[in-house]
């Protein structure tokens, strides 16, 4: 019995909750129609900036291909160097670790033949 | 905003669709660019001014988003996007840009938002009351990330619905849906509405 109680208090408060959740979204939803209207530009600055767009229209067309081409070109050209630049410094890379595997390579052999002869020298001497 | 008198009265462009009037100014017909502006300037000058706060600087940019638009209409290419998009993610853009490089977002003035609201309201006795919750409400907003902010200008301010906002800012309409919950939400939180003492 108190435990059908104890779930009906609980079933109570979340959909207490839940209505009070979804009132205050409502009543958010309500002050943000209120509060946010349209507001009209000057009809002055709606009417020079018309005026000064249609006279620039046919300098700023004409050039606007151009200029809307050439930025592509150019970022085209930049990302060939920049891919060619990471090949060709990838490559350079690898050959100096190679080379540098060789030299070690090298010197660790020329000191083991040090090391070989001495020995052998000596136990000749001895 | 787009049916305000005065600002589409151009008839020879009144019964096309805007990409037939993009297309035409795609061509070098500057009327046409005159039509699309007609249709657009109001309503990128909204979202401008809800996004600055002010009309110097909505005036402003919304001068140079149409200059920018000038300037790329002729390399324009349609995919399957609403042109409003296209003017929304320059405007967008461009506001980016002035936040960045001018710092001003936390000098932010609410000047024109009180008289918006004078105006908009017959009851003067109510009217500082109603001025100091909607500039902190404003205050709110600006706080929140730009997305955000853009997508309560386009639903209160342009009441568009969800599929064209989705469009316009390149989500499906379920995601427009779920961060609109999500931004009440949030403002509940920081406004602090109580359903009990806000009823009215």
């Amino acid at each position: 019995m108190q435990q059908t109680m104890e779930v009906e208090r609980k079933l109570n408060m979340k959909f207490f909750w839940q209505k009070s959740n979804k009132d205050e979204i409502l009543q958010m939803e309500k002050i943000l129609q209120e509060s946010l209207t349209p507001v009209a530009p000057q009809p002055e600055f709606v009417a020079d900036l018309r005026q000064n767009l249609l006279v620039q229209f046919p300098r700023w067309y004409t050039t606007g291909v151009a200029e809307s081409s050439e930025p592509a070109r150019v970022e085209k050209l930049q990302t060939g160097i920049l891919v060619a630049s990471g090949i060709a410094g990838s490559i350079l890379l690898i050959i100096s670790g190679i080379r540098g595997i060789l030299s070690l390579i090298a010197a660790i052999t020329l000191l083991m033949n040090m090391r070989h002869n001495s020995r052998h020298s000596a136990s000749k001497a001895a | 905003m787009t049916n305000e008198p005065g600002l589409n009265g151009n008839g020879r462009f009144q019964e096309l669709s805007d990409q037939k009037i993009v297309q035409l100014a795609a061509s070098g017909d500057a009327e046409a660019f005159g039509a699309l502006y007609d249709r657009y300037v109001g309503r990128i000058y909204n979202y401008i001014y809800y996004r600055t706060g002010n009309q110097h600087d909505a005036e402003d940019l919304t001068a140079r988003v149409f200059y920018r638009a000038l300037r790329r209409i002729g390399s324009y290419q349609d995919r399957g996007l609403p042109i409003s998009a296209w003017l929304y993610r320059i405007a967008h853009n461009l506001v980016a840009n002035w936040y960045r490089d001018t710092s001003r977002r936390k000098e932010v003035m609410l000047d024109d938002g009180y008289n918006v609201i004078a105006q908009n309201n017959p009851n003067p006795e109510n009217e500082l009351e109603i001025t100091e919750e909607h500039e902190a409400l404003v205050q709110i907003i600006r706080q929140l990330p730009p997305e955000r902010q853009q997508l309560l200008v386009l639903k209160f301010v342009e009441r568009l619905p969800n599929a064209e906002i989705g469009r316009i800012m390149g989500r499906t309409e379920g995601a427009i849906k779920s961060l609109y919950h999500r931004t009440l939400g949030t403002l509940r939180d920081e406004y602090g509405v109580d359903a009990t003492n806000h009823g009215s």
